[in-house]
């Protein structure tokens, strides 16, 4: 005799079975995968012809092809994901003839003058790990609070300002999309540190490989010239980053559903020399770093997304020195570094509300770093390997004008 | 066990605080029935004219309105499914093309020539949405009934058909424990629902019915 309850769990699953055929058969609507013919792809609701243009750019939709529905979605999430983007919607109409659509795409532009505004209470047991050499990511928008300005020049041209709060560092550059075709840009800035009297230039390009797939190289420079009497000393900075890029989420900023991964090779080099009555001590670095990163987002309900990522990334350090009698060079040494990193975030206002006066969304993360620092850089009394834990809450309100992040971190040490 | 009880509710009030929209005040719920020991809904709510549905009806692209339904008798038993309508505004024949399906697996699909006659069709369509065999027809059982809108942009078709495959291949909590609390792709159906809404368009109705089954056969 067959078990009440297990017999009706069989056929509760033969019936979702059911469903299941249905919904990899599903049409949409009577027709089982729609495609439309685009005759037209207008814009609506931008401030400038230019933005039209890069948003129809950064599609990667062509006037006189068919797509799908799946191949629209795309589309509207590769138009989000640009900087000056807050909300992005398609609707069809009539075109010519029948069978021909014109695709409306109405966006939602960021206001011409924009903060970001960061506060972050530290907990810090120790400091977070961070071995690694970083580059700018968006030369356009700093890692510290900044005021900015942004606005479109030309066909498909963007120039933008920012003066940042950390140590008043001032930053402009313009931004050309369409450079090498469809979705590519090219951005060249220019940042100024008030403190030191050094002028950062960063050339950055990017063309798309797929619909989600893209390719990114940045190089930038920096000298730094000090004088005192008698001693003059030169620093001289340089990096060279490229990165593949693949990118389905649905949000640059608060992304809810979708993957992202990136690999980086980065390639830094400094040089310093020192130089008293004519004597001059020479000391170059030199990293060469390759990080993998990957990071699923996940809804979890209506308003909370959950996301796991992990990072690995290992890096070669070498180091020499040189005086007027003296060479020493060091050996390359190896390190690594590889996190796992758990994170949710929970929409405030859901809805209307978050239409009307922007979304507001708490962001919550935990992560676990495991670092082995390369032999030239290691410190005496530090640990090595080290493993820690970090904790962190943000506050996060977005509208067309600002952002705004309230956040506080912890992070230990784990012992082992 | 105390912690792993707590545990859970803090679990199920945290996960809630994203579900947990209000009985859709406005909005007259929708009406059940048993036929042939199949639950079908039916009378669905007159959402498709609120403001925050209709604009999505036209954009000339698919909007999907996924249904969940659960069940639980008064001896605890539960049983859970639901159904899936995509409504799709034609621009060129200035028509709405329907299909609705529910775990029977048929697909209904209609043609229909104006706004009005699609909100009739709508108040007409009955969805088969789950066996009701776990539960004990001779007490009332408590319907929680649960309507997404998805507008195109969000929809994910592959997402919700891997959901519903994983959670096929998932155990089935107490089998052999008739009483206690099952959870037949509880978390299944319900990522099935949340993996397409998006923040900013969501919109979500929840209604909490009554039926007696034995009275109404």
């Amino acid at each position: 005799l067959q078990h009440p309850c297990r017999s009706a769990g069989a056929r509760f699953l033969l019936l979702v079975f059911a469903l299941l055929a249905g919904v990899g058969a599903a049409p949409a609507g009577a027709d089982p995968d729609p495609s439309f013919l685009l005759e037209k792809i207008s814009v609506a609701g931008n401030r400038r012809p230019a933005s039209a243009r890069i948003v129809v750019s950064e599609s990667l939709l062509k006037e006189g092809r068919s797509y799908a529905e799946d191949d629209l979605r795309a589309a509207i999430r590769r138009i989000k994901r640009l900087p000056f983007i807050i909300e992005a919607d398609f609707a069809l109409k009539k075109g010519t003839a029948r069978g021909r659509y014109e695709l409306v795409v109405s966006v939602e532009e960021t206001r011409p003058i924009f903060a970001d505004l960061r506060s972050l209470h530290e907990l810090h047991e120790s400091s977070i790990v961070s071995v690694l050499p970083s580059t700018p990511r968006r030369i356009d928008f700093g890692g510290d609070s900044l005021l900015g300005f942004r606005e479109f020049v030309g066909s498909t041209g963007l120039v933008f300002a920012t003066v940042g709060s950390s140590h008043g560092l001032a930053q402009a550059g313009y931004t050309r999309y369409d450079l090498f075709g469809d979705g590519s840009f090219a951005s060249l800035a220019l940042a100024y540190d008030p403190n030191r009297h050094t002028f950062t230039p960063t050339l950055s390009a990017g063309a798309p490989l797929t619909v989600n797939q893209s390719l990114r190289a940045t190089v930038s420079g920096q000298k730094f010239v000090q004088r005192s009497g008698p001693f003059r000393s030169d620093s001289a900075n340089r990096s060279a980053e490229l990165d593949w890029l693949y990118n389905t989420t649905d949000d640059p900023l608060f992304p809810t559903q979708g993957n992202e991964a990136e690999a980086d090779l980065v390639d830094l080099s400094s040089n310093f020399s020192a130089n008293f009555t004519g004597m001059a001590n020479r000391f170059s670095e030199h990293v060469d770093t390759f990080t993998l990163s990957g990071r699923h987002h996940q809804r979890l309900t209506a308003l909370q997304s959950w996301s796991f990522g992990l990072t690995g990334a290992t890096y070669r350090y070498a180091a020499g020195a040189s005086a007027p009698s003296l060479l020493l060079t060091s050996r390359p040494s190896f390190g690594a570094q590889a996190s796992l990193e758990v994170g949710h975030g929970l929409d405030i206002w859901p809805g209307e509300p978050a239409r009307r006066r922007g979304n507001l969304r708490l962001e919550t993360t935990a992560s676990y770093v495991v670092a082995s620092t390369a032999r030239g850089l290691r410190q005496p009394g530090v640990d090595n390997p080290v493993y820690q834990l970090a904790l962190r809450a943000n506050l996060v309100y977005r509208n067309p004008w600002a952002v705004v992040r309230l956040g506080v971190s912890y992070s230990g040490k784990v012992m082992r | 066990m105390r912690v792993r009880r707590t545990a859970a509710a803090l679990l199920a009030v945290w996960l809630g605080t994203g579900t947990a929209q209000a009985a859709s005040p406005g909005v007259d719920p929708p009406a059940v029935e048993l036929q042939e020991r199949i639950l079908v809904v039916s009378t669905l709510p007159g959402v498709l004219a609120r403001p925050e549905v209709r604009p999505h009806l036209s954009t000339g692209l698919t909007t999907t309105f996924l249904l969940l339904v659960n069940a639980v008798d008064g001896q605890g038993h539960r049983a859970k499914g639901g159904g899936k309508i995509d409504i799709r505004y034609e621009p060129w024949d200035e028509v709405f093309l329907v299909s609705a399906l529910g775990v029977d697996g048929k697909l209904r699909r209609e043609t229909l020539a104006s706004f009005e006659r699609l909100v009739a069709w709508w108040k007409g369509v009955r969805l088969p949405v789950f066996s009701a065999d776990p539960l004990n027809p001779g007490s009332s059982w408590k319907v929680v009934v649960h309507l997404s809108v998805i507008p195109f942009s969000q929809s994910e078709q592959r997402e919700a058909q891997r959901w519903l495959s994983d959670s096929i291949g998932r155990p089935v909590k107490g089998d052999g424990n008739p009483g206690g609390r099952t959870e037949p792709l509880s978390g299944a159906l319900d990522a099935l629902l949340a993996t397409s809404i998006k923040r900013q368009s969501l919109v979500g109705y929840d209604w909490t019915l009554v039926y007696p089954p034995e009275r109404r056969r």
